[in-house]
């Protein structure tokens, strides 16, 4: 008796160690995660100006002014925050008025603003979409001293492929002492990904 | 032995085989089946804007899944010269690996002009010059397929193909 239940249970073991692995062949098969590869991400700002020029005085006088626009695209992989500072120079700086506005325009082309929209919001209560109005001699000369885009308390994440557009108006303004002076300025969008 | 327990010793015996054949069919008839269809490839072509140029649709722009030999996928997207000057404008791939440089065909024209038919691995280099007027825009159009003879290589493939745009000024500002 002893031995046929030592069979019997001998046969029920082979069969669930048979249909054991016949089931587990049939779900447990192996897939493998191979050629990983790590890159890191970009943070790329460019402008549309092929390195020329966007606003010029020559020879004015009192209330004479420029307008041109420039259309910035972010084409990094990682998000970044954007701000705008100058490199300026020349005694004629302090009686420049500048007014940067920051918009949009759907058919970009340097340096004119045909088609720019400036931005409904009012960031420091100088209008809709300027981010800055004052003296050229004023504006920000450092990263660390730039105009946060938009504004400091809500900066704006850039993201690939985003673009803006910012019209930079300059005009004399009505003092003696401008004549015959000259200034020189430079402006960059600085993104970095904090 | 006597004849009774004889037939009792084989009734037993087929009794187990029966038994096994039976637990046997079941495994078998909930056995995962194997596919009966080739994997295809997925492939996605992506494009993104430059300081100068512009394009209509930012980033993945064209794509299929499961591409297998024979197939083929198109895609259009606008490029605009946002810049004052007139710019001659050269297209290039940067794939993600090389797993289909030899087996996608690639056809890159703007209208009727062809700038590059080739195989993948080929547009890795920059193709012919498309002159793009400034303010204006000009479409291009990509086409990219799977010859019928492609094989097996292109099976479980998954390629992310970035489409790098660069320009020159071609004259004097217009």
């Amino acid at each position: 008796m002893a031995r046929k239940i030592l069979l019997s249970l001998l046969v029920l073991g082979a069969l669930a160690a048979v249909s054991g692995a016949a089931t587990f062949s049939a779900f447990s098969s192996q897939t493998t995660n191979a050629a990983n590869s790590f890159a890191a991400g970009t943070v790329h700002l460019t402008d549309n100006d092929l390195d020329g020029a966007m606003l010029s005085l020559s020879n004015v006088q009192p209330g004479a002014s420029d307008i041109s626009c420039i259309l910035v695209t972010y084409s990094g992989s990682v998000a970044s925050t954007v701000r705008l500072y100058g490199s300026v120079a020349g005694a004629l700086a302090p009686y420049l008025t500048l007014t940067v506005t920051r918009g949009d325009d759907p058919s970009p082309v340097f340096d004119d603003c045909v088609g720019f929209a400036a931005d409904s919001t009012d960031y420091i209560g100088a209008g809709a979409g300027i981010v800055y109005q004052g003296p050229l001699s004023s504006f920000p000369a450092s990263y660390g001293t730039g105009l946060v885009d938009p504004i400091p308390a809500s900066p704006e994440t850039w993201t690939t492929s985003e673009v803006h557009t910012y019209r930079f108006s300059v005009s004399v303004v009505d003092d003696n002492a401008a004549q015959g002076q000259s200034a020189t300025a430079s402006f960059s969008w600085e993104a970095r990904n904090q | 032995m006597e004849s009774g327990n004889r037939i009792e010793w084989y009734v037993r015996r087929v009794g187990v085989c029966v038994g096994i054949a039976l637990v046997a069919a079941v495994v078998l008839a909930f056995r995962v089946p194997d596919g009966s269809r080739t994997l295809g490839a997925d492939v996605i072509f992506a494009i993104s804007p430059t300081g100068e140029l512009g394009v209509s649709r930012p980033g993945p722009f064209m794509s299929a899944t499961g591409l297998r030999p024979g197939g083929s996928l198109k895609g259009e997207v606008d490029v605009a010269n946002q810049t004052g000057r007139r710019l001659a404008v050269r297209l290039r791939a940067l794939p993600d690996r090389n797993d289909l440089d030899r087996l996608l065909v690639v056809d890159v024209r703007a209208g009727d002009t062809l700038l590059y038919r080739g195989r993948l691995g080929g547009l890795r280099a920059k193709t012919r010059a498309v002159r793009i007027e400034s303010g204006r825009k000009r479409a291009l159009r990509l086409r990219a397929a799977l010859p019928a003879d492609a094989g097996a290589g292109c099976a479980g493939r998954i390629e992310s193909i970035s489409l790098e745009l660069s320009s020159t000024v071609e004259d004097r500002r217009g």
